[in-house]
This record gives structure tokens, sequence and C-alpha cells, in this order.
């Protein structure tokens, strides 16, 4: 499980299934404190029916990710901008 | 300060002033510029993404991001040094659309309510591992940017600003004009509402049987 837990340390209890999911996004977001987040990573580990919530929510975020990766720049834009803001008076590069 | 000739003129220092700020004042639209260049100009690809958010239509995405640029250009002297550059761009872009969109297609916030109860239809529980592999392995971008762009208003600006331009809660809540709490809550419910999306498009696709799918939805 975890392997750098001090084992002087208690783990932390278990949460039910319904608090583990409810901090599910935080804990994805890695926004949780560090207590928080150990407790409902240890939640997901060992409980079948709230892992595939974890598995899924990673899924869409990655799916997320790729898209954001993956917009092109924009290449006509730069030059109607630049021609509006000429009209202007800005000189700039 | 001395001449060539070694005699002291009292007219020089002033002469030499008038100089020195002649020099700084020719400078200042040239500092105003590069400022709006290097500050302003750098997140034209994130302007351009969100305005394409906001409009849902290239052409008038065009025309907001050249609006808000020249916006930002005629109160750049407004812009504060060091706030973020980006959330003030995106600010006046979203103000812009707000006012130039006709009033049909102006976007409205959704009451929260809307959006928990959109959210919360048929949410799926869980899917087998199974599925989360065929899923995972399936090109899910094509997808993914239709379910965002199907999202409602209230909820696709959210996802918009913190999944895709990675803005911290707190700046989405500025721009949006909202406590960070609605931001998180929205983004939280959008995520479900992609999740959703996406295994409908599983389904149409094949990588879900109807066996599967039932899994899922259990």
């Amino acid at each position: 499980m975890n392997m750098h837990r001090d084992p002087t340390t208690p783990e932390p209890p278990m949460l039910d299934c319904a608090t583990a999911v409810r901090k599910l996004w935080d804990y994805l977001d890695r926004k949780l404190d560090d207590v928080d987040q150990e407790a409902v990573r240890l939640h997901m580990t060992r409980c079948a029916h709230c892992f595939p919530h974890a598995e899924f929510g990673q899924l869409i975020l990655d799916a997320v990710a790729e898209v954001r990766r993956a917009e092109p720049e924009p290449a006509s834009v730069r030059d109607g901008v630049l021609a509006r803001l000429r009209a202007e008076g800005y000189d700039g590069p | 300060m001395g001449t060539p000739d070694g005699v002291s003129r009292p007219g020089a220092n002033y002469r030499s002033l008038i100089l020195v700020l002649l020099c700084i004042v020719t400078n200042l639209p040239r500092d105003r510029q590069q400022a709006f260049h290097d500050i302003a100009l750098r997140w034209l690809p994130d302007v351009t993404r969100f305005a394409r958010s906001l409009t849902r239509d290239e052409t008038n995405a065009e025309d907001l991001v050249q609006e808000t640029y020249l916006r930002a250009w005629r109160h750049w002297d407004s812009f504060k040094p060091d706030s973020e550059a980006r959330a003030w761009l995106f600010t006046i872009a979203r103000n812009a659309w707000r006012k130039r969109a006709p009033r049909d297609a102006r976007m409205v916030a959704v009451e929260d309510a809307t959006l928990q109860a959109l959210a919360e239809q048929d949410f799926p529980l869980g899917a087998s591992n199974d599925v989360l592999q065929r899923m995972s392995d399936a090109d899910l971008r094509p997808a993914i940017r239709k379910a965002i762009a199907e999202l409602p208003d209230g909820f696709r600006e959210v996802v918009e600003l913190v999944e895709l331009q990675e803005l911290p809660y707190a700046e989405a809540a500025e721009v949006l004009e909202i406590p960070v709490g609605t931001v998180r809550s929205r983004l939280f419910r959008a995520r479900r509402l992609l999740q959703q999306s996406l295994l409908e498009h599983a389904r149409d696709a094949g990588l879900v049987a109807a066996a599967a799918e039932k899994e899922i939805r259990s």
C-alpha cells in the first residue's frame, strides 16, 4: 500500500463511500490536505465500488488535458488584431 | 556640466535636462507599445480560444478577439502591472461579448439549481475496468470537444477557464463574477456531465456493449 508510511503513524480512518466520492475531484486535482488525500487514496484502492469512480474521473481529466494540448494556435487572428491596433496608433512589434 | 572650451555655460544644464525629458517623453509611447506587446499580446492564443468558447463561431470569435484587444489597448493605462493580464483580457472579452451578442444568443448564467439537476441526471456510478480500458485506448478528443461545446453556458465557461486555460479558481471567479465556491461546484458538475456524454459516445461507438452499459449504470 503506502511504502513510505511511518510505521508509528496510524493509518487514517477508512472513509465511507459517499464521503470518498464527494472528495474525489479534489483528490484527483490534488487539492486536499495530506491527510485527506491519503484517506481518499486508501479508500479508492480498497473499495471495489469506488475504484472505477476514480479511474473514470482520471480518464475524463486525461481526455480534457489531451484537448488542451491539441488546441491549435490561431494563424489569421493575429493579423486582424494588429491591423485594428495599428489603426488606433499601436506601432509595436 | 563642462564644455569643450572649458567654460561653464549656465544654460547648458537646462538644455541637457530638456533633452533628457524630451527623450523620456518621446520614448513613452514606445515603452507603452512594448509593454502591451509583451504583456497583453502574448495571451492572444488563449484569448482566441476563450472567444471561440464564448461565441461558438469562428468569425464571431475573430471579431471578438479584435474588439477585446482594441479595448485593452485603449484602456491599457488602467491595467495594473501586478495583476493577471490574461484574466483581465478574458474579462474584457466576456463583457464585450455580453454587450454585442443578440439577446437570445447572449451568455446567460443558468441557475445553479438547473445545473445541478442536469448534472445529477442518470449519473454513471461506475464503469468496469474493461470498459474504461477500451475508452482510454480510444481517441476521445473529438468526443470531449463536442461534449464541452454542448455544455450549458454556465458549465462551459468554467470548464474553458479552469480546465482548458488552467486559471486558478479565484481568477476564474473574478472573470465570471461568481463566488469561488460556485466555480468549484460548477466544475465538478460539468465533469460529471462530460462523463455522461463520454459514456453515450462510447455506447454509440460500440465501445460499450449493452451488458457493460448495464454494469456502468448500476
